[in-house]
């Protein structure tokens, strides 16, 4: 079902012993089994290395995605999983529909809640797609900085959205 | 590791700001706890959500759809862009477009482009299709699209292989041309609520195409355009020459109630200015009113008397520059012959009933007493506004009433301060009233008509200071066997038609209608046809006034009333109003009646045996 692509050698061989290893963990405990785990794992590195994204927390959470999403195909996603499914089925169900019309329009509101400087952090980052280094060049601060006031911004927002997000 | 210590450093998990041991800490817990994994899922989610915001700065991502809300389309972005280097390096390419306008983007086989401004996709053939804002457009082929909404321009470059566009449900096919296509949405409510139908517009600016649907199809050239419904009904539009056409009619009529409203709004500023006018003369004749009365307060005249005569003149207020024409007359000696004229005239009207010629002594010092009267005239002509000849100026209500105050006054009965102001009231109503006459006239206005208005406007305003008199002041001024009888009564405006009013006597044998028919052809020299077309008015003039006509033998055919001329001249201005109409406008004839002042006061004459 996966498609094997051509991934960069140097890629692969980084990833291959520590990360790759723990992806494909992780989504073995989610699925509940190693039957589909490598998949998972292994579409997550395709699309972060499409995305130009080395994040390890970003791969955590797309496997866990991934994963959740092949449970709810084979019909075996448990009631804890399902609530996630639903946001990232291709069919999605009534509600969630309502609900993705108005996401943007929620997110631009809740945006303006997040204060300074985290929300003009997560603009550079996010709606201006500056990698860290930039954001951390505009805003005058070393890029680690930029990392924890994008992070600091994103919880933020997280909790204004609540449990509803 | 609790989930409650762990949450705080998903986010910095996300973006790698966490130390290295924390790092490790959150790897090792999230396989453990699902709630923990759907949280960080979230966080994504909404990195995701704001990644497909458009960004506040000018620089616009695409954003380009596949499927879902803006959670697949983020994923997709990154795919595509990637996949479209893997496409490079293969031997079989799928269709790619270029889009420029906001960043520049590649567009895929399959893809969505939903445009948020204007954009330019050109495809490798060469072809080009310009999006408004608002459009969505997917590439179906190297050479096909659809256009689910919104507008979009197609400039289609030829290459032997057919171009095709799909717009909901129907088709343009073209091989090389530039056409507009536009998906209009259908909605319950304009501003919201979801699309119920789609109309697919198309108009060809060169070249052909073939617009079709299920239903039908077209051809259509340059400059023609057509329509599709929801159900793919197709309706040609109509060229902008064949709307020209259809408007051009109405567009002529538009100029025509133009003209006319120009026409109508110059007048109403005119009568507009003219009633301001009056209202201003109106309000200094109550303060000028006011200010004798105030200072009169603490010692009450004595007698209701008018004041010695100031200018000559007892009734003023009628207009400073008519006030200013009479300065010259001598009020006193015109006064003196009104009252001279008084005691003669029940000998005269008795002789003029007998058909007897009046006493020479008498007709000497009436003669002598009109003198004084005619000195009056001699004063004013020209000096007060008339459309007669001869008493036009004399019948003026302010030389009237003058007349009658210096009379009354002659006699021991003048007009108090209160009927002054009645009097000077009434005058100003009949300026009023003139003024709002003469702005209503136009080129096809007859003479006669003005003089008749003329007419009715001074016996209104002379009755209205008939009204004022007391019975021992009608005694003076008034002869009642004979008021307002032509040629007798001084006092009454029918003298200013003296010279005007034909009398004309009717009988069997020589019935009006036939005299009207003679009326018209000999004195205004209508010609046979002109008389022909004429008719239905000088029918409809001889049927409005046999009824009412007086009987009188023939030695009284000039005594006629002031309500007879009155009647008589209103019925001859309608029909000549109505002839007008039917006449050449620059016939002579025309001019004639236009400019004549004479008019008909037919009686029905009687032997001196029937009366």
């Amino acid at each position: 079902m996966a498609r094997r692509e051509p991934v960069s050698q140097e890629i692969e061989l980084e990833l291959e012993n520590t990360l790759r290893a723990r992806l494909v963990a992780y989504a073995a405990r989610t699925l509940g089994g190693h039957s589909g785990a490598e998949d998972v794992a292994q579409e997550a590195l395709l699309a972060a290395q499409r995305a130009g994204i080395q994040s390890p927390g970003w791969l955590y959470a797309v496997t866990y995605r991934r994963a959740v999403d092949r449970l709810r195909r084979d019909g075996r996603a448990s009631v804890a999983h399902e609530q996630l499914a639903r946001k990232v089925t291709s069919e999605p169900s009534a509600e969630s529909v309502a609900t993705r019309r108005d996401d943007a329009r929620q997110l631009r509101e809740r945006l303006e809640d997040v204060g300074e400087p985290f929300r003009t952090a997560l603009r550079l980052r996010y709606l201006d797609s500056l990698s860290f280094a930039d954001v951390a060049q505009r805003q005058g601060t070393p890029e680690r900085t930029a990392r924890s006031r994008v992070a600091r911004g994103l919880a933020q927002l997280r909790e204004l959205f609540g449990a509803s997000a | 590791m609790s989930c409650e210590e762990l949450r705080p450093l998903l986010a910095s998990f996300l973006t790698e700001a966490l130390e290295p041991e924390q790092q490790e800490q959150v790897e090792a817990h999230l396989p453990e706890c699902p709630a923990c994994s759907e949280e960080l899922v979230a966080l994504l989610e909404l990195s995701e959500g704001l990644a497909a915001l458009e960004p506040a700065s000018a620089v616009e991502p695409l954003r380009v759809l596949r499927g879902g809300g803006w959670i697949a389309a983020i994923l997709s972005a990154a795919a595509i862009l990637l996949g479209l280097l893997w496409i490079g390096e293969r031997q079989a390419r799928p269709a790619e477009a270029l889009v420029t306008g906001g960043t520049v983007q590649r567009l895929a086989e399959g893809e969505v482009l939903v445009a948020t401004g204007p954009r330019t996709i050109v495809l490798p053939c060469g072809s080009e299709v310009k999006v408004e804002a608002g459009a969505r457009l997917r590439l179906l082929g190297r050479r096909e699209l659809a256009l689910d909404t919104g507008v979009g321009w197609f400039r289609v470059a030829k290459n032997g292989e057919p171009f095709l566009v799909r717009a909901r449900g129907t088709r343009v096919r073209v091989l090389g041309t530039s056409f507009r296509v536009e998906v209009k949405e259908i909605k319950m409510s304009p501003k919201q609520g979801a699309a119920i139908g789609a109309a697919v517009i198309v108009a060809v600016v060169t070249g052909v195409v073939l617009f079709e649907s299920e239903r039908g199809s077209e051809e259509l050239r340059a400059g023609q355009g057509a329509s599709a419904t929801t159900a793919g009904v197709i309706t040609r539009l109509a060229t902008e020459d064949e709307v020209a056409a259809r408007l051009a009619p109405l567009e002529r009529e538009r100029e025509v109630l133009k003209a006319e409203n120009d026409k109508l709004r110059a007048e109403q500023v005119a009568l507009t200015k003219r009633v301001a006018e009056f209202e201003a003369r109106l309000a200094a004749r109550v303060e000028a009113a006011k200010a004798p009365l105030r200072k009169a307060d603490p010692a009450p005249a004595p007698s209701k008397v008018a004041p010695a005569k100031a200018e000559g003149l007892r009734v003023r207020s009628f207009g400073v520059e008519q006030q200013d024409a009479l300065k010259t007359v001598n009020w006193t000696r015109a006064g003196e012959g009104a009252a001279e004229i008084f005691p003669h005239l029940a000998a005269v009207w008795a002789s003029i009933q007998e058909g007897k010629p009046i006493d020479p002594a008498v007709q000497k010092k009436l003669y002598m007493a009109n003198q004084k009267l005619v000195e009056i005239i001699l004063e004013v002509q020209g000096k007060l506004p008339t459309h007669a000849k001869g008493n036009g100026e004399f019948t003026h209500p302010l030389i009237i009433a003058n007349l009658m105050a210096e009379h009354l006054a002659n006699a021991g009965q003048p007009f108090d301060e209160a009927q002054l102001a009645g009097v000077s009231r009434s005058g100003e109503q009949y300026q009023a009233a003139w003024d709002l006459a003469q702005a209503r006239y136009g080129e096809q206005t007859p003479l006669v008509r003005r003089l008749i208005d003329e007419l009715i406007l001074k016996r209104d305003c002379m009755a209205k200071v008939e009204a004022l008199l007391t019975p021992a002041q009608r005694e003076i001024v008034i002869f009642k066997e004979a008021q307002h009888v032509n040629q007798l009564d001084i006092y009454s405006p029918v003298m200013l038609v003296i010279m005007n009013a034909k009398p004309q006597g009717v009988s069997d044998e020589r019935p009006l209608r036939a005299r009207l028919d003679i009326l018209a052809s000999r004195t205004w020299g209508l010609s046979e046809a002109d008389l022909a077309a004429a008719s239905p008015a000088l029918d409809a003039w001889a049927r409005i006034l046999n009824p009412q006509l007086v009987e009188a033998p023939r030695q009284l055919m000039g005594s006629f009333t002031l309500a007879e001329a009155v009647r008589s001249g209103s019925a001859q201005a309608d029909a000549m109003e109505e002839i007008l109409r039917v006449l050449p406008a620059d016939s002579e004839a025309a001019k004639t009646i236009l400019t004549t002042t004479k008019f008909m006061v037919p009686r029905k004459l009687v032997s001196k045996d029937d009366k």
